[in-house]
C-alpha cells in the first residue's frame, strides 16, 4: 500500500514540479526547452553571411511558413467551433460578422448542454473513462513488461495474437461480443449498457486498441538497460516487486501517454459505445442527436459544432497538463528498438 | 498453474545443458513471463478466440432466429451471396482501397518531413510540438463523426458567409483552384493540387501517431553518430541519407502497416460502414458476418504483403 501510495506521489511530483508555485505557462515550458549557444557578432557574420548561410536562411522562412501554416489548420477548426458556440443566432446569419461575435449569447452552449444532459454525460463519460483507461494502463504495463523481459514457450505467437486483435475489425466480433454480454457466462444477466463489459474487454487486453498499449509498454521496456533489474535480483527482490518498484517507476511518462491516449480515445470513441452500450448516457452516445430537434439548419450546425466543442474541451485541458511527460516519453522513449 | 509447470517441465530438457542454479531462474523467469501475460491470455482463451469461432459460425449458417441462438448450417451460401449476388460489397473494397493506396504514402511521407522538421531546434518548438499532437487525441471517433457533418465551419470555409462581408475566412477550394490554374496554367494539374490541399487537413489528422513513432525514433540515434559524420565532413544531405533514413528505417516498416490498420479498420472506412448497415438489421447478420471475414482476410493477406515485401529493403541494426 505505502508503496503505490509512494508511486502516486511520484506521478504527483512529476506532473506539478514547483507543488503549482509556477505558473501553469511556465511549468509547461520548463519540460522542453533548447539550449542556445551564444556567439558574438564577428563570429555570426563568418559563420552565416555566405551561400550556404542563405540556404539556411530560406530553409528557416519556409520551415516557419510550414509549421505556422499547419498549425492554423489545425487550431482553425477549434477556433470555428469557439466562435460558433458564444454566437447569438442572429450572428450565425448574419454575413458580416467574421471572427467576433455581435451579439453573443450562450444560447447554443445552454442548447446542446440540455440537449445532451450535458452533466450527466460528463460524469459519466469522465468515470468509464477513468476507469477503462485505468485498466488498460496496467494490462498494458503489465504485459508489455512480461512480453519484454521474459522468455517463454509460445511467447511470439501469443504477441502476434494481440496485434491480430488490432488488425481484425471489431465488426467481425461485434455480434458474438453481444450476444457474449447479453447473456453474460451464459445466464440471463445482460450487461449491456453498463460499464461491465468495457471494463472487463479491457482489463483483458481486449479495449479499444489495447493492442497498441501493451506495444508501446513492450517496446518500452526493451528499451531499458537490463542492469536495472538484475541489480534489483541480486540484492533479493522478487519478479513483482522489481516490477513495481524499479520498473514501473522508470516508466512514469510512458505510462502517462498510454493513460493519455485510453482516456481520450475511450472518451471519443463510438465503436465500442455504440456496439456494447448504446443507451448509455455518455457524451459519445448523446452527440448523434444533439440537434435533431432544431428545425432550422444553420441552428442545427451551430447545435453540432458546440456540442463537438463541449465533448472536446475537457480533453484538451487535460491534453495541456499532460503534453510535457507524453512529450518528454517520445524523447527519452525506447518506443524504438 | 499446474499446466504452465507441466508445459515448461516439458520444454526444459529440450534447451542446451546449463548449469544448475541457472536453469532455476531460467524456469522461474519463465513461469513468471506467463503470469505477467496471463490477463490477455485468459482475455483471448475466454472471450477473443471463442468470439472469432462463433463469428465465423454465424458466417456459415442461415438467420435462424435473434442472433445465431439456433444455427442452421448453410454452407457457403452466404460467401457465394456476398461474392456474386450483393455485387455492391466487392464494388465498394475495390473502390475504397484504391482511393486509400495513395494516401498511405502520402501519410508517411509527411508524418517523416514532419517528424524531421520538429526534431531541429529551432525558437518555439515546444509549442509546436504541442499544437502538432493536439490531432492524435482528439481526430478519433466523435470528432471525425461531427467533421464529417455539415457545419458551419464548411460555410466559413467555402466563403459563402462573407459575401458582404470581406476579408478572408479560410480556404475555399474554387478559389485555390483558381489561384493554381493561373499558375500552372493546366486545369487538370490544377484539380490535383486543390485536391491534394484540401486533403491535406485529413492527412494531417491522421498522421499523429506515426509522426509521433518517427520523432522517436530520430530522437533516439546517438548523438555520437553525428558527431562523427560533422568530423568527417558530411553534408546535411549525407547525414541524412547515411544516418537518419538507415537508422529509423525500420520505423517506416511498423509505421506503414500501422497506417494500413488505421485506415482500412476505422469507422469512416467506406467498407467498414458498409459492413455496418447489414449488421444493423437482424435479417442480414450472417451475411455481414462472411462480408467482415471476406475484408478481415483480405486485410491480412494484404498486411502480410506489405510486411514481407517491405521487411527485405528494411536495415536492421543487428
Amino acid at each position: 500500500m505505502d508503496k503505490i501510495k509512494e508511486f502516486i506521489l511520484g506521478i504527483k511530483e512529476k506532473l506539478f514540479p514547483s507543488g503549482g508555485k509556477k505558473s501553469f505557462l511556465a511549468e509547461m515550458r520548463s519540460g522542453n526547452k533548447v539550449p542556445r549557444e551564444k556567439v558574438d557578432w564577428e563570429t555570426w557574420k563568418r559563420r552565416n553571411l555566405n551561400l550556404n548561410g542563405l540556404g539556411k536562411l530560406v530553409w528557416i522562412i519556409l520551415r516557419f511558413v510550414i509549421i505556422v501554416g499547419i498549425s492554423y489548420m489545425i487550431l482553425y477548426p477549434f477556433l470555428v467551433k469557439f466562435v460558433v458556440a458564444l454566437s447569438s443566432t442572429e450572428d450565425i446569419v448574419d454575413n458580416t460578422v467574421m471572427y467576433i461575435p455581435r451579439q453573443g449569447s450562450t444560447y447554443f452552449i445552454e442548447r446542446a448542454m440540455l440537449n445532451m444532459n450535458y452533466w450527466t454525460a460528463f460524469i459519466n463519460t469522465a468515470l468509464l473513462s477513468l476507469i477503462v483507461a485505468a485498466c488498460q494502463l496496467f494490462v498494458a504495463s503489465v504485459v508489455g513488461y512480461g512480453f519484454a523481459r521474459f522468455k517463454f514457450k509460445g511467447r511470439d505467437l501469443l504477441f502476434v495474437m494481440v496485434l491480430l486483435t488490432l488488425m481484425i475489425p471489431a465488426q467481425t466480433i461485434q455480434l458474438p461480443l453481444f450476444v457474449r454480454f447479453s447473456h453474460f457466462l451464459g445466464t440471463d444477466l445482460s450487461l449491456i449498457n453498463t460499464y461491465w463489459p468495457l471494463v472487463i474487454l479491457s482489463a483483458l487486453g481486449l479495449g479499444l486498441k489495447n493492442g497498441l498499449y501493451i506495444y508501446l509498454m513492450r517496446q518500452f521496456f526493451r528499451g531499458l538497460p537490463k542492469e536495472l533489474e538484475n541489480s534489483a535480483y541480486i540484492d533479493g527482490a522478487g519478479f513483482f516487486r522489481t516490477f513495481f518498484s524499479i520498473m514501473l517507476p522508470n516508466a512514469a511518462n510512458m505510462m502517462i501517454t498510454v493513460f493519455l491516449f485510453g482516456f481520450t480515445w475511450q472518451w471519443t470513441d463510438t465503436t465500442y459505445n455504440s456496439m456494447l452500450l448504446p443507451k448509455l448516457e455518455i457524451l459519445a452516445n448523446k452527440a448523434a442527436n444533439v440537434a435533431s430537434s432544431i428545425k432550422d439548419e444553420a441552428q442545427q450546425m451551430a447545435i453540432n459544432d458546440t456540442a463537438c466543442l463541449l465533448i472536446i474541451l475537457p480533453l484538451l485541458i487535460v491534453f495541456l497538463f499532460a503534453q510535457r511527460y507524453f512529450i518528454q516519453s517520445i524523447e527519452r522513449s525506447g518506443l524504438v528498438e | 498453474m499446474a499446466e504452465k509447470t507441466a508445459e515448461v517441465t516439458v520444454s526444459a530438457p529440450a534447451k542446451k545443458p546449463a548449469k544448475k542454479p541457472r536453469l532455476s531462474l531460467e524456469r522461474k523467469k519463465s513461469l513468471f513471463g506467463y503470469v505477467f501475460v496471463s490477463p490477455v491470455i485468459l482475455g483471448l482463451a475466454l472471450i477473443y478466440i471463442p468470439s472469432l469461432v462463433q463469428s465465423i459460425q454465424y458466417s456459415f449458417s442461415a438467420n435462424a432466429g435473434r442472433y445465431g441462438e439456433k444455427n442452421i448450417y448453410v454452407g457457403w451460401d452466404n460467401y457465394h451471396d456476398a461474392l456474386f449476388v450483393e455485387t455492391d460489397f466487392l464494388q465498394t473494397v475495390y473502390s475504397s482501397t484504391i482511393a486509400l493506396l495513395p494516401q498511405i504514402f502520402i501519410i508517411l511521407i509527411f508524418a517523416f518531413f514532419m517528424a524531421n522538421i520538429l526534431n531541429q531546434n529551432f525558437r518555439g518548438r515546444s509549442i509546436a510540438r504541442v499544437i502538432f499532437f493536439i490531432p492524435v487525441v482528439l481526430s478519433t471517433g466523435i470528432v471525425t463523426y461531427f467533421d464529417n457533418l455539415s457545419s458551419l465551419q464548411d460555410q466559413y470555409q467555402s466563403g459563402e458567409k462573407l459575401d458582404v462581408g470581406g476579408g478572408v475566412a479560410g480556404f475555399n477550394t474554387m478559389e485555390i483552384e483558381a489561384m493554381v490554374l493561373s499558375a500552372l496554367g493546366s486545369s487538370g494539374l490544377a484539380t490535383v493540387v486543390s485536391g491534394a490541399i484540401e486533403g491535406l487537413y485529413t492527412v494531417i489528422t491522421s498522421s499523429g501517431v506515426q509522426m509521433l513513432i518517427f520523432l522517436s525514433g530520430l530522437q533516439s540515434i546517438s548523438i555520437n553518430m553525428y558527431e562523427a559524420a560533422k568530423v568527417e565532413g558530411a553534408t546535411g544531405w549525407e547525414v541524412f541519407w547515411k544516418i537518419s533514413f538507415p537508422m529509423i528505417s525500420p520505423l517506416i516498416l511498423v509505421n506503414l502497416l500501422y497506417t494500413v490498420i488505421d485506415l482500412f479498420t476505422s469507422m469512416d472506412n467506406a467498407t467498414i460502414s458498409f459492413i455496418a448497415k447489414y449488421y444493423e438489421n437482424v435479417a442480414t447478420y450472417s451475411l455481414a458476418s462472411a462480408f467482415s471475414w471476406m475484408y478481415a482476410v483480405l486485410l491480412l493477406l494484404f498486411v502480410g504483403v506489405v510486411y514481407l515485401l517491405v521487411n527485405k529493403l528494411i536495415v536492421y541494426q543487428d
